[in-house]
């Protein structure tokens, strides 16, 4: 699911992970390769199984545009 | 384009459309039969193109009448390229199918528009089904929007993102203390004392139809060329057969060359295999009873009539018993062997 996500912008449910995992098992075997033009059905919504993505917190800062760009490692 | 005959796809025998999802001979499943020489008479690219931006304009090949609001209906979902998954995965080019932009975020409207459409037809009051959580959305949503009230059974367990997404359109939910097979029992047994149209139970045929839109859309969208392979998670098996029906009747009227690979991807947790060996003898048995309730009518006992409760049951009753004349085995009879259980009867 993230794969999809971060490569692709599209968040799909649990189903369109194991999709994902089995294209990527299909070109590891040889039945699928450069040579191919493969759909994969994005079947459901990544917001009807949010409990199977680990939620990655934000940086938390203050309200303070410095203290960002510090962090970015910017000079104000 | 409307169908008025079923088929057994095992044993081939024959049965009106009405609502009736299971062959009384031999227990196989029951599909539409399609006038192929009309359909090709009344369908073409350009017909096609012509009609609604939804899963409608392929009613020349769906066993339904479309409904009055077809031009909003679910299907016609964006097939986007995805170069970078492709890069990453070692693909030459890689298309999304992105069906979680239908109306409830899952494929599954396709499957409850045929069958909820079919239930209209039919004058069903009530859309059913047993659901891990997508399909009791589509079910909650169509109904609410045809005026139809619907019933969701579900196990105990799903997801609570699932839950809100079926409970939000007002329908009736029952949570069971068990297993989606325990739900599935239960709609196959409750078909057997109720007139609701159970969109994968007695409406089981018409909505099976649904997913192979799905095909369709994907030939189209690719210039009427099918992809080499197709990437789709199962269960439902059923969307991987019919998308393989819907890529095979592509080709049949002549609008694609190739056959679709269809690699199917695993199973979604919760769900069994649908067809299970040792599960066999005891939905035989259901089945059995579902078909004694059906021909015995007296029997079964009173519930509320409304006219279109009627009109069901009558069509429910008038099934007759199969035209053909296949041995009547039952191919889950516990008394052959497992390796056997697949072949069709001879």
């Amino acid at each position: 699911m993230s794969l999809l996500a971060e490569a692709t912008g599209v968040f799909g449910e649990t189903a369109a992970g194991v999709t994902i995992g089995a294209l990527r098992a299909a070109v590891a075997s040889g039945a699928i390769g450069e040579g191919d033009r493969v759909v994969a059905l994005v079947t459901g919504s990544g917001l009807k199984t949010p409990q199977a993505v680990e939620v990655r917190a934000g940086t938390l800062i203050d309200a303070d545009v410095d203290e960002l760009l510090a962090g970015l490692g910017v000079r104000a | 384009m409307a169908v008025d005959t079923l088929r057994c796809r095992i044993c081939e025998s024959e049965y009106p459309a009405v609502a009736s999802g299971v062959c009384l001979r031999c227990f196989g499943p029951l599909e539409p039969v399609y006038d192929w020489d009309a359909v090709a008479r009344a369908v073409s690219r350009e017909s096609i193109a012509a009609g609604p931006r939804s899963l409608w304009r392929y009613e020349a090949l769906l066993p339904t009448a479309a409904p009055a609001d077809a031009a909003g209906g679910p299907g016609w979902t964006p097939l986007v390229r995805a170069p970078r998954l492709a890069a990453a995965l070692g693909v030459g080019e890689l298309f999304l199918k992105l069906d979680h932009t239908n109306p409830t975020h899952s494929f599954k409207d396709r499957v409850v528009a045929v069958a909820a459409a079919k239930a209209a037809e039919l004058g069903a009051d009530t859309l059913a089904c047993a659901s891990t959580g997508s399909l009791g959305n589509a079910v909650a949503a169509r109904a609410a929007a045809s005026g139809m009230r619907s019933v969701v059974l579900y196990p105990e367990t799903v997801e609570p993102a699932k839950l809100l997404a079926t409970a939000v359109y007002g329908g009736q939910m029952y949570a069971v203390r068990g297993s989606y097979d325990d739900c599935s029992r239960m709609v196959v047994e409750l078909a057997g004392e109720l007139d609701w149209a159970f969109v994968n139970v007695n409406l089981r045929a018409y909505y099976a139809e649904g997913s192979k839109t799905l095909a369709f859309e994907i030939a189209e969208q690719l210039g009427w060329q099918l992809p080499d392979a197709v990437v789709a998670p199962s269960p439902p098996a059923r969307s991987s057969r019919s998308s393989g029906r819907g890529s095979s009747s592509s080709g049949a009227s002549g609008s694609s060359p190739a056959r679709a690979r269809v690699s199917t991807a695993g199973r979604r947790r919760g769900a069994r295999p649908s067809r299970t060996p040792t599960r066999r003898s005891g939905r035989c048995r259901r089945f059995a009873r579902q078909r004694e309730r059906i021909r015995s009518p007296s029997e079964r006992r009173p519930t509320a009539t409304s006219p279109s409760q009627r009109r069901v049951r009558r069509a429910v009753r008038s099934t007759p018993s199969p035209r053909t004349r296949s041995a009547p085995t039952c191919r889950c009879s516990p008394r052959r062997p497992a390796s056997s259980a697949r072949r069709p009867p001879v």
